[in-house]
């Protein structure tokens, strides 16, 4: 619990600031999961605004080939994230409280009560649970385990809700530090989305 | 005395014969529409059907439902209690369905919307299963794979790639205003769990109602235990149910006061037990032939026939109050009463007359209080006349009439034409403030503020629509009905593009037609030749072969299925919609078609009268409603009108063109006029029940001027007429009074019109209606 206090809690962080930190921090041995879990949530809950690309594949059963596409995300604390995906299709996907906003590149625009879509929920809190650093929220939402060290962490997430584990079976986060940098949704059925996170700042 | 008895014998037996009848055969009906007029269109065929419209709206729509919702705790704690309400509902099997949204929002691939998407969906032609369009649509799902909704897209896509199953089920919701929060749904502030229950009733059964109400409330007591959730809901029954109770209880404490008032009265008006007690039983006995005579007459007898017949016939009280007045001493009451007995006589038959007016309306409402009061007073005129003498015993009743005669001998006769003075001024007060007359409909209904208050902000909360402006199909059967709405569609889609409506409802949106799920039936490919199609599409894109192998087997499924009835889609989602949207009357089936934010209802108007060929009408309903009311009101007004012309005619007949005959009339007639006017001045806003009131002291104003102008020619005799006339006059105002100061907006009108219009009958008959002493001789 040393270390926890050593970090210096200032809003204004740069990434690489904490990524520093974080690199000093995990010299130091972490004992308990539960307590190193603490530490990323911590870490990442100090940020509050990132912007990040992405490159996406998804795999199918029925497709013989994988999906691709690319494009960037962005997260303001604590609930608004929009994901652009540039390539092949333009599409917007924002998230703004429980409100989700679809639009398209020909200016279709759905807006949709997350509440009625547990599947897109789902994603909804894990996204907003692990960059807001909430722990609270995400339990509220899944079963967590913690394995790797906070150089290099993977969270799985495994809904709880019925609704939402007929389409999720569970997410897996990977990062370092204060930083996401894969995200996998493996689906009920076996299928899967890997997404690669670069950050920008 | 042989002859008494017999006579005691014959109202006994009348009695225990209306009693058995009572007993037997008495069915109470509460339908409000008895007592509006039909309604009246350009087209009689027409009028039927928007008669039946408006008779459900007035008992509120769908009688069955219940809208719940549960306040006062954190969303979490709602959301718990709403699910647990419903399960325990739900098996409860007193419901026929009970929602909160908590059911999956996606139809799973056994429900019937599912089974039968190519059906029911519009997109069902020959062009979407076309290869270039299945390709199309293919290269869209692949887009949508990899979009936001890709998880769901990809559970039909392998049975239902054209996504039919999420396009019915969206244009089925429509706007939803409910919201979802902890799985269950929720006001747009996401304070109040909303439930909507749907009660298995077997007719209109009020004890059957309160009976799965209190099951309601204890249910949720059940769940609710400890916490701070509190549950509001509304609904017909509820109204029914609240209705009845209150007006029972009010009833019950009110009689019980106005009673004491009445014994009280008459106590200290007579000193006599015997005389008060036998004051009651000419009303009593009203009550009960009018009631065993209705019932007789009438298939059953409507709520309020029997509320207003017992307040119209409470002027029968005032029967045996003459007579004990007049009771000399050392003379048999029988004697006395001879000599009121023509004035009795010709107030009760004058009453009756007035009445007879209402029996030629084509309400049957009003025919039914007709009856009613017409036979209740001719049997308490007859109880007052034939069996109370044989009843009262011997001495009479001694009254001090010194000061009185005093004063009757000094008090100046009024000549005849300041009474008609004194109506010409009434008339020109009625001219300069007019009265307000109530045109909402559900003013009319007897419930409190509150409870409408209530039911106004479930309504909205639940977004379970109002209906105004509709459209009415009349159709033979369902079938026809969905053929007709269908051939309607074109044009009320070119309606809503132009922007005079909104959007509209209609059964044929949710239930095509048989002929529509037929044809759409052969636009689907035979299974061979749509693999083939299949494979072609897809060629250079990305899906195994045998992606599509389910969706080629549903189809094929899909062109064997027997169309679906309305039965069946009952049971779905849009179950509660579907009954909002037709009703079934004597020659079929109406369809209504509901449109929302009109903007130009004279396009619609115009609309309609294109349509020249089929059944339809369009209504709007508060324009309705308001022109039913108002044809109601002149309808009664003109009743009223007859009435009096024909008490006057009546009266002339009866007393000759003389003073007596101008004075009784001038005074009549300004009494009301003026009752009218200071409910006018007071603000009230005027409703069938004031009319009804007012026909009420048109009785009892005839009553007091008949007698205060008797030609008496002793003072004495004279003094005990207005000793009767005060204590008539004292108890029907304090009952009344306290009539008025009733909860229920119907008692309270009554109370307070009939309180002030005896009032003001009295002073102005003592005033105009006095006749000089000695001039005529005639004993009317």
């Amino acid at each position: 619990m040393i270390t926890g206090k050593i970090i210096i809690k200032t809003r204004f962080l740069l990434c690489s600031v904490l990524f520093f930190i974080a690199t000093v921090a995990a010299t130091v041995e972490l004992g308990e999961p539960q307590i190193a879990l603490e530490e990323v949530m911590a870490k990442l809950s100090e940020i509050s605004s990132s912007q990040a690309n992405f490159n996406e594949t998804k795999t199918i059963a029925f497709l013989n080939k994988p999906l691709l596409s690319e494009g960037r995300l962005s997260y303001v604390a604590p609930d608004h994230i929009l994901k652009e995906t540039l390539k092949p299709n333009y599409e917007k996907f924002e998230i703004k409280g429980d409100f989700l906003q679809v639009s398209k590149a020909n200016g279709e625009t759905h807006e949709i009560n997350l509440q009625n879509y547990p599947a897109i929920k789902a994603f909804a809190e894990a996204y907003r649970g692990v960059l807001g650093g909430n722990l609270k929220r995400l339990e509220q939402f899944y079963e967590i385990s913690f394995s790797g060290e906070i150089r290099h962490w993977i969270i799985v997430l495994v809904p709880k809700d019925d609704e939402m584990s007929e389409y999720i079976e569970k997410l897996v986060v990977e990062g370092h530090a204060g930083a996401v940098t894969k995200m996998i949704t493996v689906e009920t059925g076996g299928d899967n989305t890997e997404m690669n996170i670069i950050q920008v700042r | 005395m042989k002859r008494a008895s017999l006579l005691l014998f014959i109202w006994v037996a009348v009695l225990l014969v209306c009693i058995y009848i009572i007993a037997t055969r008495l069915s109470v009906s509460s339908d409000l529409g008895q007592f509006l007029p039909p309604i009246e269109t350009s087209d009689s065929t027409h009028s039927g059907m928007a008669q039946s419209v408006l008779n459900d709206l007035v008992q509120g729509g769908h009688n069955t439902l219940i809208m719940i919702a549960l306040e006062g705790d954190n969303a979490e704690e709602l959301a718990s209690q709403s699910r647990q309400l419903v399960a325990q509902l739900e098996a409860s099997q007193h419901f026929k369905q009970v929602k909160n949204g908590s059911k999956s929002v996606l139809p799973g691939k056994d429900s019937l919307i599912y089974r039968y998407r190519y059906l029911l969906s519009k997109n069902t032609n020959p062009e979407t299963f076309s290869q270039p369009a299945l390709k199309e649509t293919f290269t869209q799902r692949l887009d949508d794979l990899q979009s936001a909704q890709g998880s769901i897209v990809k559970r039909y896509l392998r049975s239902d790639p054209t996504m039919e199953t999420l396009s019915i089920l969206n244009q089925w919701r429509g706007d939803t205003h409910l919201k979802k929060k902890f799985g269950v749904w929720f006001d747009q502030k996401g304070e109040s769990a909303l439930i909507l229950a749907e009660m298995k009733l077997t007719g209109y059964d009020i004890d059957q109602q309160e009976f799965l109400l209190n099951y309601l409330e204890t249910t949720f007591e059940s769940i609710r235990k400890q916490t701070d959730v509190t549950m509001i809901y509304s609904g017909p029954a509820r109204f029914a149910v609240s209705t009845r109770n209150q007006i029972r209880t009010e009833i019950k404490w009110l009689s019980t006061i106005a009673s004491l008032f009445i014994v009280l009265i008459l106590a200290v008006a007579y000193r006599r037990i015997r005389l008060v007690l036998l004051s009651s039983l000419p009303l009593a006995t009203a009550l009960v032939v009018a009631l065993a005579v209705s019932t007789t007459i009438f298939s059953s007898v409507h709520g309020i026939t029997i509320a207003f017949g017992m307040t119209l016939i409470g002027v029968s009280i005032d029967y045996p109050v003459h007579s004990f007045s007049h009771w000399i001493n050392n003379e048999s009451l029988s004697r006395s009463l001879q000599k009121i007995w023509p004035t009795l006589l010709l107030s009760v038959v004058t009453t009756c007359l007035g009445y007879l007016s209402l029996l030629l309306t084509d309400f049957s409402g009003l025919k039914q209080l007709g009856v009613f009061t017409i036979v209740g007073l001719i049997s308490a005129a007859l109880v007052t006349r034939y069996v109370l003498p044989n009843l009262a015993g011997s001495s009479g009743v001694s009254l001090n009439v010194e000061r009185c005669t005093q004063r009757l001998q000094h008090g100046r006769v009024i000549s005849p034409y300041i009474a008609l003075l004194v109506l010409l001024f009434s008339i020109v007060l009625i001219w300069m403030i007019p009265s307000r007359w109530e045109t909402n409909l559900t003013a009319l209904s007897p419930l409190p503020e509150q409870a409408r208050k209530v039911d106004q902000h479930l309504r909205d909360k639940l977004a379970v629509a109002d209906l105004n402006h509709i459209a009415l199909i009349q159709a033979s059967d369902i079938q026809k009905l969905l053929e007709l709405q269908e051939s309607l569609e074109p044009g009320l889609l070119s309606l809503q593009k132009s922007g005079a409506i909104d959007s509209f409802e209609s059964l044929h949106k949710y239930l095509p037609s048989f002929q529509q799920q037929q044809r759409r039936q052969a636009f689907l490919p035979q299974s061979s030749e749509l693999s083939k199609r299949i494979i072609k599409a897809q060629h250079d894109l990305p899906f195994q072969s045998g992606t599509f192998e389910q969706f080629i087997l549903d189809v094929s499924a899909s062109k064997s299925l027997e169309p679906i009835e309305l039965d069946g889609l009952e049971k779905t989602i849009v179950g509660l919609k579907l009954s909002g949207l037709y009703l079934k009357n004597d020659s079929g089936y109406v369809g209504l078609i509901r449109f929302s934010n009109v903007t130009q209802p004279e396009r619609l108007i115009e609309w309609a009268e294109q349509q020249k060929n089929s059944q339809i009408q369009y209504v709007n309903i508060r324009q309705l409603t308001e022109t039913t009311l108002n044809r109601f009101r002149s309808e009664a007004m003109s009743r009223l009108m007859w009435g009096a012309g024909i008490i006057a005619l009546f009266l002339l007949l009866a007393l000759k063109p003389n003073r007596r005959f101008v004075s009784v009339l001038a005074t009549l007639y300004s009494s009301i006029l003026i009752t009218l006017v200071l409910l006018n001045s007071l603000g009230e806003v005027l409703s069938l029940f004031h009319l009804l009131a007012l026909v009420l002291v048109a009785g009892i104003g005839l009553d007091y001027s008949l007698f205060f102008s008797r030609p008496d020619h002793q003072l004495t005799s004279r003094c005990r007429t207005l000793h009767g006339i005060v204590v008539c006059m004292i108890s029907t105002v304090s009952v009344f009074g306290i009539l008025s100061f009733s909860s229920i907006p119907v008692l309270h009108a009554m109370g307070q019109t009939v309180a002030l219009g005896v009032a003001i009958s009295f002073v102005l008959s003592y005033w105009l209606a006095r006749q000089p002493v000695i001039f005529e001789q005639e004993e009317l």
